[in-house]
């Protein structure tokens, strides 16, 4: 009888010492999970709060600079509209400027830094840090397409659809299609979306070329022109300032998909802080 | 005889009762210790997740009006509107708008509630790029 009573209660005894480390465990993982809760929380705040300002800058940046980035994913495209030169940085620079301001008093913990875009109109494909900007600043006769490392790693085929304003087109110079080199330059010249031009230059990155769109009512150097400088860098300008033309320059990307690739503003923009955790998220302002 | 057996009965009684009380003790705690263990998870598990569901319904929801740009529109029955058909019927939800311009805009329920009441904020911006706008929600269980 003795040997059972004692049994008895070395059991219930194991029983509670078991039952009592479980609950000790459980407290301590359930613990480590709710701080990681509070954690994740407090990341899905700073990241919504991070997006919508994101969306909002791109809404703001598409409607005033007048720039317009599309991607075709199908057939590995990405199209820039601009104009040239783009007639839209005083209205720009005051609307991110009052954006800003804006959002940086509403939230302290927000930085908005767009100093890059607003005087360059610089757009960035990463990863591979190629660059659409113009040179000089927003609103500068020349675009330029350039990169760190030659453009075709990237892209292979560059396709310009001019639009002329009232000035009549004369003559493109080249005329006859040039070169026998892997990388593609296409001008198609329009007026009044029609296309009357179309011609398809295959060049030579590593030698310089220039093609030269004229306008029949004014001497050679009045119109438009594209060049690269060596395989770094191909360029679009205005010969003359007093016309504005309107360019959509595509691309098409060499060999991987659209998938991999994302379009925004160079630089890192846009900083949110979260002093709780000491959580910040930074990054650039996608488009697309 | 008899007085052997009463001897024996007794003996066997006062055994039976600390059996009894043994494991009256015993059932008690281990009662107490699987209420603390269930306390703690519901305390610790359940209410964060909980918590954590009702921030992401605010959030959706809130998100989901500027997609659609019922927010936008600074009209105070259509957001409304707009928020009660796609807010759940178990939640509750209060926006507070402010915009660049100065135009101000509160709407949806009262915070009655002594419950937990998850908030956060999200920016938004007038179509042709006019206004810029915070909305700062409020969303909780009914």
């Amino acid at each position: 009888m003795k040997k059972k009573a004692i049994l008895f209660t070395l059991s219930i005894f194991f029983i509670l010492i078991i039952v009592l480390n479980s609950a000790l465990l459980n407290t301590d993982t359930a613990e480590s999970s709710r701080l990681l809760l509070q954690d994740m929380f407090i990341f899905d705040k700073t990241h919504d709060l991070f997006s919508s300002i994101e969306e909002s800058m791109r809404t703001l940046i598409e409607i005033k600079s007048g720039i317009n980035v599309t991607v075709h994913p199908n057939n590995n495209t990405i199209t820039f509209v601009d104009e040239i030169p783009n007639p839209n940085r005083p209205q720009l620079l005051s609307a991110l400027s009052d954006f800003e301001t804006f959002i940086e008093s509403s939230y302290p913990s927000v930085d908005i830094d767009t100093t890059e875009f607003a005087h360059n109109g610089t757009i960035t494909v990463y990863p591979d840090t190629i660059n659409y900007t113009h040179v000089g600043g927003l609103g500068s006769n020349i675009i330029a397409l350039n990169a760190s490392s030659p453009i075709n790693n990237t892209f292979n085929r560059t396709s310009f659809l001019i639009t002329l304003p009232d000035t009549n087109f004369s003559s493109i110079l080249p005329a006859a299609p040039i070169g026998d080199g892997d990388f593609e330059i296409e001008v198609i010249i329009q007026s009044k979306d029609v296309a009357i031009e179309t011609h398809l230059y295959r060049i030579d990155l590593d030698t310089d070329h220039r093609i030269t769109v004229v306008l029949d009512d004014a001497p050679v150097h009045k119109g438009l022109q594209i060049y690269n400088n060596g395989s770094q860098k191909i360029s679009i300008e205005n010969l003359d300032e007093s016309d504005t033309f309107t360019s959509a320059l595509t691309v098409t990307l060499t060999n991987s998909s659209m998938m991999d690739r994302e379009i925004g503003l160079a630089a890192e923009t846009i900083i949110v802080r979260n002093t709780n955790v000491n959580h910040k998220k930074k990054g650039y302002i996608r488009l697309q | 005889m008899t007085e052997k057996m009463r001897h024996s009965s007794l003996q066997f009684g006062n055994k039976g009762f600390i059996l009894l009380l043994d494991v009256v003790i015993a059932v008690f705690l281990v009662i107490v210790s699987i209420t603390a263990i269930s306390h703690f998870s519901e305390d610790l598990y359940e209410n964060p997740l909980r918590d954590m569901s009702i921030y992401k319904t605010g959030s959706d929801i809130t998100a989901l009006l500027i997609h659609q740009g019922v927010l936008a529109t600074l009209d105070e029955n259509t957001i409304t509107n707009g928020l009660y058909s796609i807010l759940p019927s178990r939640y509750d939800m209060y926006i507070d708008i402010t915009c660049e311009s100065g135009s101000t805009l509160t709407l949806g329920g009262l915070m009655l509630t002594k419950d937990f009441v998850a908030s956060g904020s999200q920016v938004f911006i007038i179509p042709d790029a006019s206004d810029y706008c915070t909305a700062a929600y409020y969303v909780w269980l009914r």
